[in-house]
């Protein structure tokens, strides 16, 4: 069945987007709150969840609005101290959180994916309703929650109308209960809306109001005296609070206007940040009958003992202000909080005179919300790809323009235009350079994008194998490229999933051995040398050189001889050899493996290096190292046939000048011996899949040498000449030109013709088992190689 | 992309508009609503282990686009670059490509009446490529379907290449 979505062409993405970052919080908020519950946690799902109720309902997704309405009541109940375990719920929680991710992408798709959703709902209702009557059938015996966490500290003494004074949560505390002498001051400070009526309504809202919720304001709202639907007007005003997520509680409470008490004034206490509250603010005031609605900034500190001090950082702010920012949100909300000039509040809300207000009475809904909004862009990576691409192109014209300068100075010798050319020139440089920085810095984004769907998998991962594990997370604030980003998942996953599997032992194994039951992951980026550092370490049950030794043996991919030699820290990389790792030897080398050898491909493929480390009984720890960009990267240029090459600089050693009789020949291939060892000698055309074709040498009879390393693995290209040391952009090589081995992409050069980007790693591993039979050979002339 | 030509012939469906391009003294004809650009012979970089008919690569405002020798692909000898010779910058599949080509003679609005099936003896083996053929006086068009050009012939070659 098609389905159809209230969504204007376009806007699926901007849904799809939001809603997965809601549906992230979410996930991130539960594994949070599985350890304990947190206020600040539950509120932040529980808003979360509103959120992703209100743009479902919007764009007429009934499945998933009833699906998160069901949840965002089963987080109320934590928030309001109903239900204080979410332990319990994480299961049938967290199967919501994978049915709402289909949910949402059944809006890209336009077809039902998922059928779970009603089951979902009905099974989040049942608990929740089971819950609460549970938890209303032992509320005398529970234990300390949140709730009690809510609630003040201290209470005031019953203001005039103050109904059933909260729980005497102010015995314990011994706190001095005096009463808030300082609120009567409201009736000086305000602009002739208030009056002195709403002093009580305050004092009481204070009293019951659970505290914790920061920042919150209050707001005072009056509705015309005259109108025959005050009560219902009271009710509206304290409905659009509760759906914006934003109520905490109001004077008079709801069942007092339920019950049909006529009233004028309603004292409304809401969290949220300023901005949101002033949004908030513009859309009570547009409820009919409604004559002003006043914000003031409420207290927030949680559980404060000294009342009157409480009282004393009210302040009332006069119509048309905006109410500063608070605590945390300070920095984040300065733009919010800026006052509009007075045109701009008449511009904003031009209903405001025509309903018989004071110019300015009203906030400035609609421009506080686009401020907001401006603060950051969502951009279509393809558009910052693009940007990226313009950018190389200016770094490669720039060059060009600094060299025709230079040119036309040499022609021209000391002339004005040449010197200003130059100058231009360099000019022009300088602001390319900055240009670059600049977007390169807007592709980085902090690896905690990955990172965070770690605390999931290995949740579920542990549960499935009845192990107890502990994921540390370090550094998850350190940035890298996205192109990076984008290719570090899945070899992390896999690190990650073998740490688990093979790593931590059951929990059993662990006791006998002397451990804590729970095994640790820890999961740590940094910065190191211009570079990203990355380990996943477990404290699990290490590897046993013994076992890989005869692991290697017997697969036959080492002689004995050569397995007895090695170090043992030597001998703990074998894990990487392709065809290593097999279940059986898992098992045996109780260890790690399964798939190694294509993690350290897909690491070196992106430029970087893994290595491991290892105590057998105590732990392993795998260590990548990556570039932070791929887009850009430092190359040596050299000639080779007809073409420019690039040979990144991280896998290039050294260059070297050679005479052609200082080579010698093995089997057939040229090697030379550098630092007594002896390294296989090749044609960089060659090696690359070009006809074989005799060794260039310069004009005073040498052969130009490059010598490249990837794993340990070293070669010697000859070239025809060295151009130099760049910058350069990668790109990718179009498909039909083939993603060939040993290419990495093409390069634009200075002089707008097309350079080969040469992949170190692929291309020694193409020729690896020449360079190994050469090396074998000279190393151990006795042994057999493999 | 925003630079992609619309259809040329959208508002009239019976004809098509085509870009005629000479390859020895044959006229190949391209649908002008898959062509981007028509520019000049350029420097090319070869790259090793393509399959034949590919050229190389070039450098267009910042993207690389191999290029492709259409003598070499339809099995006519080479030919040296002269003052006509021509890169023809068309979409292939979903792969921009470079097309040489000896020259580019004209821009034609085809009945499409006047096209008609490839001839076996013509097609041979590479009926996959060629869309049809069109009678213009004494002129013989054949015409090219730019997404067989790359078929599965050829990505086997590449993978072989590889």
């Amino acid at each position: 069945m098609r389905l159809t979505f209230d969504l204007q062409p376009g806007d699926d993405r901007l849904f799809t987007d939001e809603s997965l970052e809601q549906i992230e919080r979410i996930e991130q908020g539960l594994l949070e709150l599985e350890h304990g519950l947190d206020a600040g946690v539950v509120n932040e799902v529980f808003r979360a969840a509103h959120t992703l109720k209100g743009s479902a309902a919007t764009i007429g997704h009934r499945r998933m609005a009833e699906l998160t309405h069901a949840m965002e009541d089963l987080f109320g109940a934590f928030r309001s101290g109903t239900l204080y375990e979410v332990k319990p719920f994480a299961d049938v929680l967290l199967a919501t959180i994978d049915v709402l991710r289909a949910l949402v992408a059944e809006v890209q798709e336009g077809e039902t994916l998922t059928d779970a959703p009603e089951a979902l709902t009905g099974q989040l209702r049942q608990l929740l309703s089971t819950a609460t009557a549970a938890a209303a059938a032992k509320s005398s015996t529970r234990p300390a929650s949140i709730a009690q966490a809510f609630q003040p500290a201290a209470v005031l003494p019953p203001a005039a109308r103050t109904p059933a004074p909260v729980s005497g949560a102010a015995a314990g505390t011994g706190a001095p209960a005096r009463p808030v002498a300082d609120v009567a001051a409201f009736g000086d400070v305000e602009s002739g809306v208030t009056n002195v009526a709403v002093v009580p309504l305050i004092q009481q809202l204070l009293c019951e109001a659970p505290a914790g919720f920061d920042p919150r304001s209050l707001f005072v709202c009056r509705v015309d005296p005259t109108s025959e639907w005050q009560a219902v007007r009271l009710l509206q005003l304290v409905m659009e609070v509760e759906e914006a997520g934003a109520f905490v509680g109001s004077a008079p409470g709801r069942q007092e206007i339920e019950s049909g008490m006529g009233a004028s004034l309603l004292a409304v206490l809401a969290r949220g940040r300023p901005g949101e509250l002033t949004q908030l603010r513009g859309r009570l005031a547009a409820i009919d009958d409604v004559v002003s609605v006043e914000m003031i900034a409420a207290p927030i500190a949680a559980g404060q003992a000294d009342v009157s001090g409480m009282s004393s950082s009210i302040e009332i702010f006069g119509p048309g202000e905006t109410i500063p920012p608070q605590g945390a949100d300070r920095n984040d909300n300065l733009d919010e909080a800026r006052s509009p000039s007075p045109q701009e509040r008449r511009q904003a809300d031009p209903g405001a005179e025509a309903r018989g207000l004071p110019p300015g009475e009203r906030m400035t809904v609609a421009g506080d919300r686009l401020k907001a909004a401006q603060q950051t862009i969502r951009i279509d990576v393809a558009r910052l790809d693009e940007l990226m691409n313009l950018v190389g192109e200016l770094v490669v014209h720039k060059t060009r323009l600094q060299r025709s300068a230079a040119d036309l100075a040499l022609r021209l010798g000391d002339d004005p235009l040449a010197r200003q050319s130059e100058e231009d020139s360099q000019q022009f440089a300088r602001i390319a350079g900055q240009l670059q920085d600049q977007v390169t810095g807007l592709r980085m984004l902090p690896i905690e994008t990955v990172f965070n769907r770690f605390p999931r998998v290995v949740r579920d991962i542990a549960a499935k194998l009845n192990k107890e594990v502990q994921l540390i997370i370090e550094g998850k604030e350190t940035e890298l490229d996205r192109s990076v980003l984008e290719e570090v998942g899945d070899p992390l996953g896999h690190l990650v999933r073998n740490a688990l599997d093979h790593g931590i032992e059951s929990p059993e194994e662990r006791i006998a051995a002397g451990k804590t039951p729970a095994g640790t992951v820890r999961l740590t980026a940094r910065h190191a040398d211009g570079r990203i550092l990355i380990t996943v370490e477990d404290d699990g049950r290490g590897m046993d050189p013994a076992a890989l030794r005869r692991a290697v043996v017997s697969k036959g991919l080492m002689t004995h001889e050569i397995a007895e030699s090695a170090s043992d820290d030597d001998i703990l990389r074998v894990v990487f050899l392709p065809g290593f790792s097999t279940a059986s030897v898992i098992t045996e080398v109780s260890g790690r493996g399964v798939g190694m050898d294509v993690v350290r491909n897909n690491i070196e493929r992106l430029g970087g290096w893994v290595d491991v480390a290892s105590t057998f009984g105590v732990g392993s720890k795998v260590s990548l190292s990556l570039p932070l960009t791929l887009a850009i990267i430092g190359a040596l240029l050299v000639k080779s046939g007809t073409r420019v090459c690039a040979l990144p600089l991280t896998g290039v050693v050294e260059t070297l000048r050679v005479e052609p009789r200082s080579f010698g020949r093995i089997r057939g291939h040229n090697v030379l011996t550098l630092r007594n060892r002896v390294i296989p000698v090749e044609q960089l055309d060659n090696a690359l899949g070009d006809p074989p074709r005799p060794l260039e040498t310069n004009e005073r009879g040498f052969v130009n040498l490059v010598v490249v390393r990837s794993r340990g693995t070293e070669m010697a290209l000859a070239v025809d000449a060295f151009v130099g040391q760049h910058e350069i952009v990668l790109k990718s090589l179009s498909e039909v030109a083939g993603e060939r081995k040993g290419l990495a992409g093409a390069t634009i050069m200075a002089d707008g013709t097309v350079g080969l980007v040469v992949d170190i790693a692929a291309l020694l591993e193409h020729t690896a088992v020449v360079g190994a039979k050469v090396a074998a050979a000279v190393a151990h002339p006795h042994a057999r190689v493999a | 992309m925003a630079d992609k030509p619309t259809s040329g012939g959208s508002g009239r469906s019976a004809e098509l508009q085509i870009v005629v391009c000479e390859l020895a003294d044959e006229h190949y004809g391209l649908d002008i609503a898959r062509v981007y650009e028509i520019i000049r012979n350029q420097p090319i970089t070869p790259v090793p282990r393509a399959p034949g008919f590919v050229k190389g690569v070039i450098n267009l405002r910042g993207r690389i686009i191999p290029v492709v020798d259409l003598r070499g692909r339809f099995g006519m000898p080479a030919a040296d670059p002269t003052k006509e010779t021509r890169i023809v910058v068309a979409e292939s599949g979903s792969t921009r490509v470079g097309l040489i080509v000896d020259g580019v003679s004209e821009v034609l609005l085809l009945p499409l009446d006047a096209i008609e099936p490839t001839p076996e003896v013509a097609a041979g083996d590479d009926a996959e490529y060629l869309r049809g053929i069109a009678k213009l006086g004494d002129r013989l068009v054949l015409l090219l379907e730019l997404d067989g050009l790359f078929g599965l012939d050829e990505q086997h070659v590449l993978a072989g290449a590889a």
